[in-house]
């Protein structure tokens, strides 16, 4: 169902009356001040996010209008002289869609729909709140929204889905979905939220930057409103107060919460568990007991991602990319002060409902500051750059958050350097592959593959190319370690370059570290190569490769041929014809299939085929049943010739 | 390259420990009990919760007299037996409160049956105790770990409440500091009770007292916040200086209970934002916030911040990933090592009496390997063992392989280098064999799945490229050779001696079959020349000349040749 609604960018937000004082309003910026501020600054904030702010305030407004568009799920604005389509979700307060169970309501992702967010190589998939996934397929299941969207594109305009509150979280995962399904040469959608719940896990942030589309989102919030936080705090009493007091068809709508104070006790207690506790790690804590305290500890498992975009409640813009300097601030900027404890209680719902409004106006004053480089934040409220101190202390950000947030600048910095490591390692290991490239050819020559030669062992030769393939097993245990401690960029595991090295390295050496597990026998007392023995580099290494072409796990195993020549090798061709025999049949027949593919491609080398290779000698035995045509002979002629 | 920053987190650390209720649970239930207790005799009673299915409390509860007077004569460190497992290498022995070690033997009669019950438990523990109820708490806390094993699902923690000080520098040294969190307030004089500056009331042997040391760690909290520390040395100024300025009087009942709540309010409310001050260095500056904070000045109690620093940089530089290379490097050493050991191979040499009987450049470069390796492997089990909460629970299979290869390889080598000084004596195993090897044995043995039938067919077939099994392998052949020389030489021996130089052959036989049997040994053991050759070829000839008659398996297998189709 869409409905074309005339766009009216004065509609308030709200049209009922609400019981809170009018004076919240701060903003005392005069227009002249406004232009003089503006050339001041520079950068506009619609310029550095390429979206203009007349888009940004359009989206505003229908976000909010959307929210009480009651039963439609969405309503689509397609504003006359702009090149965007604004999709604008509606919002919900029932409780049932926001937590599905205690404490936390989160599910893993759906990975046919969502398959990107996962990490990589550590193979874990994201976390999700399960309600907001449930109606969301809901949406996707009408077709409706997918109808309007590809006529949008067919228009050459702009997607743009924005939601406020919950609608937001419909708009992230509406244009997570179009993303995912976006061909190469599509403009890929944007979105911009205003006051939205945090939607999924730290895995769904890192995936989200990894595949670029981070900058695809732009998140305001109001500095004290409860609803970006209430994601952190373990579904209660509190959160069902807080929502009736926002739904218009409960009793306690628009009423006070009694008692005044304990609901936004209770979300900032949580919210500090979450903040403190990733700060802990952030700063390197060293001290054993956090590590014992998470067997106890329960926290949410939900974080931030995207651009945030802190609105200071008097005019006055913060922009913060860094996820964990964006979580910190969720806490921090929200802090009470004991004198006016009620005031902002009571602030942290009513800013819920004023970002039209908020947004315009500071969008007109274009007062911004960004905070990129945050490890030189300033640490005391009179030190650093006077305008990014204004701006802090506006947030009311004290030394404590600011050290949180020099060392969330720290940690990615951290990052960035550990990956210019890597990057001045990559002669070294290139030079390695050379001189194992090498090996390959000269075993070639000599008509003895280098994957029998390794297993022999007999040759210096033999010995200098184990050194290598150590060498080359340091450095990328090293990388793996990284990854798996999240001590790399997010980007890092979609760099082509690593995943050209890394699939080059895989198809050269791991045939060498299988001919090593099988050598030792380590097959007997710790099991099957695939099973037990393979190394994570490899493992890594393939789903990268797996991931860049969208191919299923497993797609890339060609690597890992001679782990299964071995196996087939190890089972015995009996006569009977028991169901063992059946799958070993089949597999061979799949390995003789793959192996012709494989060498066709060029991803598995012609040493494989040589006269006296394990994998030759063994195949010439194969009873006849055991192979099937073509590829039988199409493999006698592979050794032939 | 700039050093990274640092930053001191003892503020965010106790911050997180204040707002996620756990010390709100470990608390709630004492006030109420306390009150329940008769106020004398002195004691304490165990006293267990399962407010979830997945978690249970155990309180110490001490009566009131207990709390409020903790028994002042009792301050004096003994030593007990009981506890002797906690002493680590660095320190002989482990001294205890005597307050605090009578209150816990006075539960004798309970506490193992509360022991078994508990290390069962699969979930949350959560220990607990109010003043000395806590120092018994505490004590129970190390009973029960020593006896779980790292397969336990029991997750323990314990947390005191204004707990005195229990004990010396050995307990600082325990491998579980990360299960104790002691939760002191600068308003509580108990804490700083047994310390010699502190309100110390008379002790019978009071120069001892200055040697109680804070272990785990400590949620220090004054009226303005809280900061966790575990530096000893700043746990026990803050200790000093609470018990010294709180008045004399010693009716005063410290209510954790309101102290909680308000560190709780003051977590989310707003800090200070200091202005016009030097902040350069987020570490020293920021401890120095810290301190200011629970009420201690930095300056006046000599607080060394750039020591800490230090320290802490010391650990920051300790990452996992550079680890994972560390063994990659030892990977290359072990690589020389196997491509000497198929030089000598081609030789027709053994590995071992190849290196026992060499000596050139080739042996000397051997040397520096093993001793590159040695190192490694000691430090890495001695990490092992001192962390029991997270190393040695998930001691890599990788790893342990990689450490059962560097077992069988070295080892022959450092007992070749034993047998062949003609001064060390006798019997490797229990004289020279160092810890390392030790462990790593008995952890490949913990980890090791039983074999069936068909692993050995297989392993039949490939025995020749395994390394022999039992590293300890040529220490038996050269105890053998040892006692073959005892027997022949019946001039110098007496017939004591012969009789078990003999039993030992015996034994030694049936071993080798064993290892035999089980394809557990390199074919290299049968290559001429080979230390197991020249102890067959004294043995067969002893056999022949005075036990004619003997015979074992062993003696069959190698006279009927049976050993040249072994591999």
């Amino acid at each position: 169902m869409v409905v074309w609604l005339p766009g009216n960018p004065q509609t308030s937000h709200c049209s009922l009356p609400l019981p809170y004082p009018t004076n919240y309003k701060t903003s005392s910026t005069r227009p002249e001040q406004r232009e003089r501020k503006r050339e001041k600054m520079g950068e506009t904030v619609g310029n550095r996010i390429s979206v203009s702010e007349e888009i940004i305030n359009r989206a505003a407004s229908q976000a909010m209008r959307a929210h009480n568009s009651g039963g439609r799920p969405f309503i689509l604005d397609k504003p006359r002289g702009l090149s965007v389509a604004i999709f604008a979700f509606a919002g919900s307060w029932l409780p049932d869609d926001w937590f599905t169970h205690p404490p936390f309501g989160e599910t893993t992702m759906d990975t046919s729909t969502f398959p990107s967010l996962r990490s990589v190589g550590n193979d874990e998939v994201a976390v999700v709140n399960a309600s907001f996934l449930r109606r969301f397929k809901a949406i996707i299941d009408q077709l409706s929204l997918e109808k309007e969207v590809q006529k949008v594109v067919v228009d050459k305009k702009q997607v743009l889905f924005t939601g406020h509150s919950w609608g937001a979280a419909m708009a992230i995962l509406a244009t997570l979905y179009f993303l995912e399904k976006g061909g190469p040469n599509q403009n890929p959608p944007r979105c911009i939220t205003f006051g939205s719940p945090l939607v999924g896990d730290r895995i769904f942030g890192h995936a989200v930057r990894r595949e670029k589309w981070s900058d695809r989102f732009i998140h305001f919030v109001m500095r004290f409103d409860i609803i970006p936080r209430i994601m952190l705090c373990p579904a209660s009493i509190e959160h069902q107060q807080i929502l009736n007091h926002f739904n218009p068809r409960s009793e306690f709508y628009g009423k006070p919460i009694d008692p005044h104070l304990a609901f936004y006790l209770k979300v900032m207690g949580s919210a500090s568990s979450v903040a403190t506790h990733d700060a802990c790690n952030l700063m390197g804590c060293t001290n054993p007991l956090l590590e014992n305290l998470r067997n106890f500890v329960e926290l949410s498992p939900y974080r931030p991602f995207g651009t945030f975009i802190f609105c200071t409640g008097n005019g006055k813009l913060v922009v913060v990319k860094n996820p964990n300097a964006v979580l910190q601030m969720l806490f921090y900027t929200a802090q009470l002060t004991q004198e006016e404890a009620a005031e902002i209680a009571q602030r942290s719902l009513y800013e819920h409902l004023v970002y039209d409004n908020e947004v315009q106006e500071s969008l007109g004053t274009q007062n911004v500051v960004y905070l990129d480089s945050l490890e030189e934040l300033p640490l005391t409220s009179d030190s650093g750059p006077a305008i990014v101190n204004a701006a802090l202390n506006d947030l009311g950000l004290s030394t404590e958050a600011r050290l949180c947030l020099r060392a969330a600048g720290g940690l990615e910095n951290r990052r960035l350097r550990n990956q210019a490591k890597i990057d001045d390692n990559q002669q070294k290991m290139k030079e390695e592959l050379s001189k194992l490239r090498g090996y390959q050819e000269k075993g070639e020559t000599l008509g003895l593959g280098y994957y029998d030669a390794f297993k022999s062992q007999e040759e210096k030769a033999d010995f200098d190319a184990n050194v290598s393939r150590l060498v080359l097993a340091g450095i990328w245990d090293e990388i793996i370690e990284m990854l798996r401690r999240s001590e790399l960029p997010d980007e890092f595991e979609n760099r082509e370059e690593l995943i050209e090295l890394g699939t080059l390295y895989r198809r050269l050496v791991e045939p060498l570290d299988i001919a090593n597990y099988y050598r030792n026998l380590k097959n007997e007392d710790t099991g099957t190569y695939m099973t037990r023995g393979r190394p994570k580099r490899y493992r890594y290494a393939q789903r990268w490769l797996e991931h860049a072409e969208k191919k299923p796990s497993g797609w890339r195993s060609e690597s890992c041929f001679w782990a299964e020549v071995e196996e087939l090798c190890s089972i015995k061709t009996g006569s009977n014809n028991g169901p063992l025999q059946d799958t070993k049949k089949q597999k061979i027949q799949q390995l003789q299939k793959r192996l012709i593919e494989w060498i066709h491609d060029g991803c598995l080398g012609k040493d494989v085929v040589l006269e006296g290779s394990t994998f030759v000698k063994w195949w010439k035995t194969l009873p006849s049943e055991y192979r099937s045509e073509p590829e039988s002979s199409m493999i006698a002629n592979l050794i032939h010739g | 390259m700039s050093q990274a920053p640092l930053f001191s987190s003892a503020g965010e650390l106790a911050n997180l420990v204040v707002t996620s209720n756990l010390i709100d649970v470990a608390w709630a239930n004492i006030p109420e009990i306390q009150r329940g207790q008769a106020a004398f005799p002195c004691s304490v009673q165990p006293m267990v919760y399962r407010p979830t299915p997945n978690r249970t409390i155990l309180v110490f509860a001490s009566s009131p007299n207990c709390t409020q007077y903790p028994l002042p004569e009792g301050g004096d460190l003994v030593q007990s037996s009981l506890f002797q497992f906690l002493c680590p290498k660095e320190c002989p022995s482990v001294s205890i409160n005597r307050a605090s070690l009578d209150l816990f033997i006075s539960l004798q009669s309970q506490l193992p049956g509360l022991k078994t019950e508990l290390s069962e438990w699969e979930g949350q523990l959560i220990i607990t105790g109010y003043s000395l109820g806590g120092s018994v708490a505490a004590l129970f806390t190390f009973y029960l770990l020593d006896s779980m094993d790292k397969k336990s699902k029991c997750r323990p923690i314990c947390i005191t409440f204004g707990s005195p000080l229990i004990g010396d520098f050995g307990l600082q040294h325990s491998q579980w500091n990360s299960f104790f969190l002691h939760v002191v307030s600068n308003k509580d004089p108990v804490p700083g009770l047994f310390l010699p500056s502190g309100r110390s009331p008379p002790t019978s042997s009071h120069s001892q007292t200055s040697v109680y040391k804070p272990f785990g760690t400590y949620l220090l909290c004054s009226e303005h916040g809280c900061a966790c520390f575990d530096d000893p040395d700043l746990i026990l100024k803050f200790l000093t200086v609470a018990s010294s300025e709180v008045a004399e009087g010693l009716q005063l009942v410290v209510d954790y209970g309101e102290i909680l709540r308000n560190l709780k309010y003051r977590a989310i409310c707003k800090g200070a934002q200091l202005a016009s001050e030097r902040f350069a260095y987020p570490f020293s500056d920021g401890i120095v916030m810290e301190l200011k904070t629970i009420g201690i000045d930095p300056a006046e109690q000599k607080i060394d911040t750039k020591r800490m620093e230090a320290e802490a940089r010391t650990l920051a530089k300790e990452t996992k990933a550079s680890e994972a290379k560390k063994l990659n490097d030892r990977k290359k050493a072990m690589a020389q090592l196997e491509w000497y050991k198929k030089k000598a191979e081609y030789e027709k040499k053994g590995y071992y009496d190849c290196f026992r009987n060499e000596e050139n450049s080739r042996q000397r470069n051997v040397k520096l390997f093993m001793e590159e390796l040695t190192a490694y492997w000691e430090e890495m089990v001695a990490e092992a063992e001192r962390k029991p909460q997270k190393e040695r629970t998930s001691f890599r299979t990788g790893w342990l392989f990689a450490g059962t290869t560097y077992r069988r390889m070295v080892e022959p080598l450092d007992i070749a280098e034993f047998y062949k000084d003609k001064d060390s004596g006798r019997d490797y195993i229990n004289n020279k064999r160092s810890q390392h090897y030790k462990l790593l044995e008995q952890w490949y043995e913990e980890a090791a799945k039983p074999r069936t039938r068909e692993d050995l067919d297989s392993k039949k077939k490939k025995v020749s490229v395994l390394l022999t099994e039992d590293s300890c392998f040529w220490a038996h052949v050269e105890e053998a050779i040892l006692s073959c020389e005892s027997l022949r030489n019946a001039n110098s021996t007496t017939p004591e001696q012969r009789e078990s130089s003999w039993n030992n052959l015996v034994r030694f036989g049936e071993y080798v079959m064993k290892q035999i049997d089980n394809c557990a040994v390199s074919p290299d053991i049968f290559w001429s020349g080979s230390s197991f050759m020249t102890w067959w070829g004294e043995y067969e000839a002893y056999i022949d000349n005075f036990r004619n008659f003997y015979s074992s398996r062993l003696v069959e297998y190698m006279k009927g040749g049976g050993y040249k189709q072994y591999g």
